[in-house]
């Protein structure tokens, strides 16, 4: 593994915040950290970027033990939720920071600069004060600036919550593209799975403060491992009797289905969200596309249901 | 009923015009009228005389403000850096070293240096065995130094700790150790406060007759100069004069502070993060010294003083005794309850004023406002003693006659203090959204019913606050209220001020201890309501 994290303990005055978590990331690879707000992420990436005491744990990067080395001396760089431009330096100064401590001088620096900017989308914006720019110009130099010095592992702490929907579905493709231009491994966190899904490629899923699932998208959406994990990603109908769950999708009206009762639709834009009742009684959530046939309150339905064994969940979980 | 309260409304309006322009302009401009004009018209001859023939004393003042601006100054980002990067433990200690020092009059720093280094002093003639003079400029700079340091140092950390640390974290994250990030980002992010800093201790400085005066020897300055002329010889004409020149440089400051104070927000606000940098660099060390420096001398200055009320010398021994308490009791007979009521009358309404103001300036945007935001600020800037001559000026005749009454004496002192107040009372009027003020006139409300029953209420931390800061600033003034105060009304500082100059400086000592043990009871049990409050709203 490239990045090792074992065993990382945080405690704040006794509460412990984050506990026993490990995993790993394979170079060049992209991991997102998801879970409710208050989890634990931002700790995660603050003792992945050195600005944390640990209270247990050790953190391999690249074959060395970097779980001591200070922040200036780690090669990690972080781009902070609220970026931490340099108020009082212009973008391009912004930008070629760290090179200064690489020994580069400021000429070939500036140089460096430049191109990086250029890669982010900035060009002609290197004169500029981080408070002219926009957020999401803003959110591209403290990109760049974290970029530039070539950091074994780059760390984003929801890097695009503080920008409006439709910037945030064009900077995540960039950033992803960078990632991948770059070929840099990195540590992306957010609270919002959407986002997670697709930019990750795996995600490790954290509630209060504790490691609760890591996998590949895929398997965390269709092979939740626990309670948390179905609950939290996508919706879910849960049978607790029958111990048995499905996902919205996992029903569909068929002719050869069960007799159900439409008890409300909505609209929901690009789709439409009944809620139906069974012959037994319980209520079940669907979705469907087909905009063509749309079914009333009070209407009997027929539909299939694709149960999964909740034991299934429980393999490896818990 | 609705027309009582709009009338009421009116009423408040009024009496904030009225006595902004009355109790702050018409004094200032009085002080300008004495002397600059001569028989009614105007004459710039005594300006001129006092230019040519005074000229050392201007250079005096200049020489001390320049060098006490640069010392304390300097000394104050070297404690702000060392308190960004101490950790929780030690800058409560920081914290309450400048709470102390806040709570101090003014020249209990003078009183502790005569104490250690003067004629008789502790250290240069009980240690050392010298009798050396120590008097003269550079005892004033260190003193007025070490006076400005605390002020400054609370701004400094004000600022630093209003800096998103994310800004630091990234420079570390970049590479930066701890030289490079001070170099690169605290102080650049500083420079507006440091600005600011260095101009008001300037002004300060130049206004300060009370560190000259104690130990300046035969070296004087133009704000002894007035003090003097007022005090020895009645010369209030010659006051004045001295007076408006020390104004020019105020002036030219208070316009760039207020240029300045805009730009200095900054996001994110709180408390300091534990190891946001790490303790290294020879920078780092260089000012770790320089704190550890001024807080051991702020400690040597209040045990000097401790030890001075306490001990009495017979032959060459000192001893332990209380009877610098029995002697000073002839001193301050009446005197503190006077300075209590003082402070708490003037404390008391300046905080409802300035609360007033806020609301008029930030809610309601009345015209003339903003002059009149601008005029309550001048006591901030304008010397102590020329806000005292204005008033013997401005209502020492009919109709006021107020010469020698305990009146213009707190309204002296409210007034002096009305900038802090207001400022606060702006910053709480900010807090009160729109949204709750029309409410209140959406339910049939009126201005007046705004006024009580939403900006009073919710102001009432502010109050608090701003009552205890004006009772503070009250009992530790002497610059503005000498001139006014008659023999046998005098307040503790005064008192302290004369026995000092008396040379009876441990009844000095005993008088500065009872003003730091009073005020600090006022805001310990103002502090404690406070929380108290607080605690029971939520
Ligand atoms: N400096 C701190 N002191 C005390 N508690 C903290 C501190 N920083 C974070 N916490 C607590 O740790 C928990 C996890 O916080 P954080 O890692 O920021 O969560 P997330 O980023 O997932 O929202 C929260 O309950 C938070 O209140
Ligand atoms: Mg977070």
């Amino acid at each position: 593994m490239f990045l090792e994290v074992k065993n990382l303990t945080k405690k704040y005055n006794k509460k412990t915040v984050v506990s026993d978590v490990s995993f790993g990331v394979e170079e060049g690879e992209l991991l997102t950290i998801l879970g409710p707000s208050g989890c634990g992420k931002t700790t995660v990436l603050r003792a992945l970027g050195g600005f944390l005491k640990l209270d247990k744990g050790k953190i391999t990067l690249d074959g060395v033990d970097i779980t001591t080395i200070p922040p200036e001396e780690r090669p990690v760089s972080t781009v902070f939720q609220s970026y931490g431009l340099f108020p009082h330096m212009r973008v391009l100064d912004n930008v070629i920071y760290g090179l200064k401590f690489a020994g580069i001088k400021r000429k070939d620096a500036e140089k460096i600069g430049i191109e990086m900017l250029e890669k982010v989308h900035l060009k002609g914006e290197e004169k500029k004060l981080p408070s002219q720019l926009s957020g999401g110009q803003q959110q591209r130099v403290a990109l760049a600036r974290g970029l530039v010095t070539h950091p074994k592992l780059l760390l984003l702490d929801e890097p695009l919550s503080n920008l409006d929907a439709k910037l945030r579905l064009e900077l995540r493709s960039e950033i992803k593209a960078i990632q991948r231009e770059f070929n840099i491994t990195t540590i992306f966190v957010t609270h919002d799975q959407e986002e997670a899904f697709s930019v990750a490629d795996k995600i490790m899923l954290m509630n209060e403060g504790e490691l609760v699932q890591f996998d590949m998208p895929r398997n965390l959406y269709e092979k939740p491992v626990t309670k948390f994990s179905l609950d939290f990603i996508g919706s879910v109908n849960y049978d607790e009797e029958n111990n048995r769950f499905c996902r919205l999708e996992d029903v569909y009206f068929h002719k050869d289905g069960e007799e159900m009762e439409v008890l409300d639709s909505s609209f929901k834009g690009q789709l439409m969200e009944y809620v139906l009742l069974t012959s037994d009684g319980t209520t079940i959530r669907t979705v469907s596309l087909d905009k063509s046939h749309e079914y009333g309150t009070g209407e009997k339905v027929r539909a299939v249901v694709k149960w999964f064994a909740l034991d299934e969940m429980m393999l490896g979980g818990q | 009923m609705k027309r009582v309260k709009k009338l009421l409304d009116r009423l408040l309006i009024a009496i904030i015009y009225i006595t902004i322009l009355l109790f702050i302009l018409y004094p200032f401009l009085c002080v300008f009228y004495r002397a600059l004009f001569v028989d009614g018209s105007f004459n710039i001859s005594m300006l001129n005389n006092f230019l040519t023939n005074d000229i050392k004393l201007l250079t005096n003042s200049l020489k001390t403000a320049v060098l006490s601006t640069i010392i304390s100054t300097a000394t104050a980002v070297c404690v702000g850096v060392f308190y960004l990067v101490s950790g929780r433990r030690t800058r409560k200690a920081i914290n309450l070293i400048m709470m102390l020092t806040m709570i101090s009059p003014p020249f209990v720093t003078s009183l502790s240096y005569i104490t250690l280094f003067g004629r008789r002093g502790f250290i240069t003639h009980d240690i050392l065995g010298l009798t050396v003079n120590t008097y003269g400029m550079w005892g004033i700079v260190l003193m007025q130094s070490l006076g400005f340091i605390s002020l400054n140092c609370l701004v400094v950390t004000g600022t630093l700790s209003r800096i998103n640390s994310k800004i630091i974290y990234s420079a570390r994250d970049l590479g930066a150790d701890t030289t490079s990030v001070i170099k690169d980002i605290v102080i650049p992010m500083l420079k507006s406060t440091i600005l600011i800093i260095a101009l008001l201790t300037f002004v300060r400085s130049l206004a300060d007759f009370t560190t000259p005066a104690i130990i300046g020897g035969n070296f004087n300055t133009m704000a002894t100069e007035a003090y003097m002329s007022m005090v020895a010889y009645g010369d209030i004409t010659r006051a004045s004069v001295i007076n408006v020149v020390l104004f020019i440089p105020a002036l030219l400051v208070f316009i760039i502070y207020r240029k300045n104070i805009k730009n200095t927000d900054m996001n994110e606000s709180g408390e300091i993060e534990e190891d946001i940098l790490s303790k290294s660099g020879i920078l780092y060390s260089i000012m770790k010294l320089v704190s550890i420096t001024f807080i051991l001398l702020i400690l040597l200055q209040y045990a000097s003083i401790f030890l001075s009320a306490f001990t009495k010398k017979q032959m060459g021994v000192s001893y332990f005794t209380l009877q610098n308490f029995v002697d000073a009791r002839a001193h301050i007979s009446g005197v503190f309850v006077r300075s209590a009521v003082y402070s708490l009358i003037s404390g008391l309404c300046g905080a409802v004023l300035g609360i007033l103001m806020g609301y008029y300036l930030e809610i309601r945007k009345l015209r003339f406002m903003g002059l009149i935001d601008f005029v309550a600020m001048m006591p901030y800037i304008i010397p102590g003693s020329f806000f005292g001559i204005g008033y013997i000026l401005a209502f020492r005749g009919a109709p006021f006659f107020l010469t020698g009454t305990a009146t213009i004496v707190v309204l002296n002192m409210l007034f002096k203090q009305l900038p802090f107040s207001s400022k606060i009372g702006i910053e709480a009027s900010n807090q009160i959204s729109s949204e709750t003020i029309n409410s209140v006139k959406d339910l049939g409300g009126t201005d007046f019913d705004v006024i009580k029953d939403v900006v009073m209420p919710m102001s009432k931390n502010s109050l608090f606050v701003s009552f205890a800061n004006g009772f503070t600033a009250t009992m530790t003034t002497v610059g503005s209220i000498i001139f006014l105060v008659y023999p046998g009304q005098k307040v503790a500082t005064l008192v302290m001020f004369d026995v000092i100059q008396g040379g009876k400086y441990s009844v000095g000592s005993v008088i500065a201890i009872l003003i730091i043990l009073m005020t600090m009871a006022v805001n310990v049990i103002f502090y404690k309501a406070l929380i108290r409050r607080n605690v029971n709203v939520s």
